[in-house]
């Protein structure tokens, strides 16, 4: 055990070392942590001026948001445990460690305590919702039971997870087990739900209502536990909070006692997972960016062959992947859940505006074009090499994901249009802001490339990449809001859209030609798997 | 044919490359050695137009970033590359159909079965193993028929057929007058069909040497006494 803390001490230590050797780590991190001590600031000051009486909403909503938040992660764990664990070790736990004479429960313990760290770090957002918090009536106090919850609910997940691998791992009866398990945990909200639907006559809002207010979600295991303990402590029953938040560390100690039992059975299977990982993460570092997303799921291979010549080539190989990776080809479960999601949204905000989809769909896809296939070609030397001007790979790179995001955008606005009884050419404008605004997205990605390059870090790519788009956005944007409200109504919405559109088509263009040459005139990029250098 | 003059890359403040400067001409082949860190990917990215650089580099006497230089550049990188979603056979047609090549079933068929992928055809790219990998890697390179050719650590992870394959197929480019590069650290891979050696250390050329200038003395000879035996990682 003292071999453990010698190397969690080593580590912190050269961690903290090597921030205080590198002048710009140092400046990036104090910038960091200024910026979150800022926004703390911001939401304890915001809390300061505690919200008006009748504007407080009722804090059994905030049990169903928080519920319905963590299931989010909740359910795609238990299948991630019955396929492949969990990620507790690192691949220099597997080499060093479990081949070591120290206890496998001792190396248990450290990774879990390890995984405590990092979900208190991944849990620091829960600080940014002030807003959340002053709907809700509660100040920082109250966001730092939230924040306790969280963290509760994260670990348990970990360990949930890597039991469930250990437990079912390649016994299909065991497996089914699970299923039953995990649908027998929520089946009885489901009848809830399902119920309250009839009851209401498919009034979604009064389902709700009734679901969040039923005895059933707060019982339900874990997630139900600690949504119903976080209002009991917010609430003040402290007793109430103790006892569903000690019902979860008393199921996480049970897991843990399991895996304790196991003695180092637990290596076989951590292995598994941990190499795996490694794997695809060093494939990754060496230019296979692709070995992410690669599956074990079986591709079938019915039609083969290519089309185009030149740039265009790659438009086509672009195609014959999307065939193979989805069955409905370049739209994906995304895709749908995109069009369904603003069709929802319209449906639950008829009297709202269009607009307010197009800032959500806006929002979302600035981090979902890095990842798309034009993009990908990046990492890889093929797009490099290949003998035409870099103006046509642009282009023809790109051409796969333009196309599927204008269909996704006109699917997705005309439904919600249609259900707000939005007008025709409001509509039109919706679609070709968010088109353009994707095309300035694209620019700004090569512009970014063609000025600063892949050799910083992660985040300050993030930072300055956003940056970017805020600064060529800002001019249409400005004079799109100040028109819009001084016209008023939807004829100032539609006007700011087509001052918005038209700025953006500019701005798109004076990027595309800001960085013309960027192939020619690039590092290749290389994928940082870690947030610093 | 490669022609590198004055070659500095920077990333960051690390000097990669210092003032490289490397000629390889038609028919010969140029064997890049030196310890881990010394540079040579570094050298052979930027070669490939896959880096930005201080210097001069062309490739047949032409800009090594114009449409002319990649037209005749073939490159094998060090990790092969494969589209996972792309069978065997739709990787050398996109090639061919990127680089407008015409006539080029026939090598396509006698490339895939000097590399014993005749029956790998159809298998998407996830599906092969790292070797397999590399192998369609070295096909998409050669497909072409590229005048230059530069290969980074090819003969890891093949198998002895294919390494045997490899270096016929080296010899022979030599012999249709390709210039050919190539950095291992397998010094007696290349012992037998070298034409120029060049040790790198620390981001320099620190040696270059031609086989007619040798005189009994062995290339792993040569290196150990370049670089010494506790070399160490530059970086």
């Amino acid at each position: 055990m003292r071999s453990l803390f010698y190397l969690t001490r080593a580590t912190w230590k050269n961690r903290l070392a090597g921030i205080f050797k590198s002048p710009g780590k140092l400046i990036m991190y104090l910038v960091i942590i200024a910026g979150i001590v800022g926004l703390i600031v911001m939401t304890l000051s915001g809390g300061g001026t505690p919200a008006e009486p009748d504007e407080i909403t009722d804090l059994v909503w905030f049990r169903g948001i928080m519920f319905a938040f963590l299931l989010l992660g909740f359910l795609p764990a238990i299948f991630r445990g019955l396929k492949q664990g969990t990620m507790l070790f690192q691949m220099s736990d597997v080499n060093l460690l479990f081949v070591s004479p120290i206890r496998p429960q001792s190396i248990l313990l450290y990774a879990v305590i390890r995984t405590i760290g990092a979900a208190l770090l991944g849990s620091i957002f829960i600080f940014f919702q002030g807003g959340l918090a002053r709907t809700f009536g509660f100040a920082f106090g109250g966001l730092l039971v939230v924040f306790a919850g969280y963290v509760l609910v994260t670990i348990f997940i970990q360990i949930m997870t890597m039991s469930i691998y250990m437990f079912a791992n390649g016994n299909e009866p065991r497996k089914r087990i699970i299923k039953i398990i995990a649908l027998a945990l929520f089946a009885p909200l489901l009848v809830v739900a399902g119920r309250a639907f009839l009851y209401t006559g498919g009034d979604i809002m009064a389902t709700l209502e009734i679901i969040v207010y039923s005895p059933v979600m707060a019982w339900t295991p874990i997630l139900g536990w600690v949504s119903n303990g976080t209002i009991a402590f917010l609430g003040g029953d402290i007793l109430g909070g103790v006892l569903f938040y000690g019902a979860i560390l008393a199921a996480g100690a049970l897991l843990l006692i399991y895996a304790y039992v196991g003695g180092g059975e637990y290596y076989e299977d951590a292995m598994a997972v941990t190499e795996t990982t490694y794997e695809k993460i060093r494939a990754v570092e060496e230019g296979q960016i692709n070995a992410v997303f690669v599956t074990d799921k079986k591709t079938k291979v019915a039609r083969t062959g290519l089309g185009g010549t030149g740039a265009k080539a790659m438009f086509y190989r672009h195609l014959r992947e999307a065939s193979r990776q989805n069955r409905t080809g370049l739209w994906g479960g995304f895709s749908l859940m995109l069009v369904a999601g603003a069709a929802g949204f319209a449906f639950l905000n008829r009297d709202g505006s269009i607009a307010t989809i197009l800032f959500i769909f806006m929002g979302l896809n600035i981090f979902r074009i890095e990842m798309s296939r034009g993009m990908k070609d990046l990492y890889s030397h093929y797009i490099f090499l290949i003998p035409e001007s870099p103006l046509r790979k642009m282009i023809w790179s790109n051409m796969e994901v333009v196309f599927k995001i204008t269909v996704e955008t006109a699917l997705a606005f005309i439904l919600a249009g249609i259900i707000m009884g939005t007008s025709p050419l409001l509509i039109l404008l919706a679609i070709l802001a968010h088109v353009l605004f994707f095309l300035v997205l694209l620019g700004c990605q090569y512009l970014f490339l063609r000025w600063v390059g892949s050799h910083v870090n992660m985040l300050m790519q993030m930072t300055i990449y956003i940056a970017i788009i805020a600064i060529v956005l800002a001019p249409g944007a400005a004079a799109a809001l100040f028109a819009g409200f001084w016209i008023g109504n939807s004829a100032g919405l539609l006007i700011g859209l087509i001052i918005f559109a038209l700025w953006e088509f500019i701005a798109a263009i004076g990027c595309f030609a800001l960085s013309k040459g960027v192939l020619h005139n690039c590092d290749m990029l290389i994928m940082d798997t870690r947030l610093t250098k | 044919m490669i022609s590198v003059k004055n070659l500095t890359k920077k990333y960051g403040k690390l000097l990669a490359n210092d003032g490289v400067s490397v000629q390889i001409n038609s028919g010969q082949m140029a064997v890049l050695l030196g310890p881990n860190g010394a540079g040579k990917s570094t050298l052979i990215k930027s070669i490939c137009g896959l880096l930005r650089f201080e210097g001069s580099i062309t490739i047949n006497g032409l800009d090594n970033k114009s449409s002319g230089a990649k037209k005749v550049l073939g490159y094998v990188p060090e990790m092969p590359v494969v589209y996972p979603m792309l069978t065997v056979g739709e990787h050398l047609e996109f090639i061919a159909r990127a680089y407008k090549l015409t006539d080029w079933e026939d090598y396509a068929e006698e490339l895939l079965t000097r590399f014993e992928l005749t029956d790998k055809r159809k298998k998407l790219g996830k599906e092969l193993s790292k070797g397999m990998q590399q192998k369609v890697s070295i096909c998409c390179a050669l497909l072409p028929r590229p005048k230059a050719v530069i290969l980074d650590e090819p003969l890891v992870g093949l198998d002895p057929h294919a390494i045997r394959e490899l270096k016929r197929i080296l010899v022979e480019l030599k012999t249709q007058g390709v210039a050919v590069m190539v950095s291992t650290h397998l010094i007696d891979s290349t012992e037998r069909d070298w034409d120029t050696t060049y040790i790198m250390q620390g981001g320099k050329i620190v040696m270059e040497c031609s086989r007619t200038d040798m005189e009994g003395e062995s290339l792993e000879d040569i290196y150990f006494s370049i670089t010494g035996t506790n070399q160490g990682e530059d970086k």
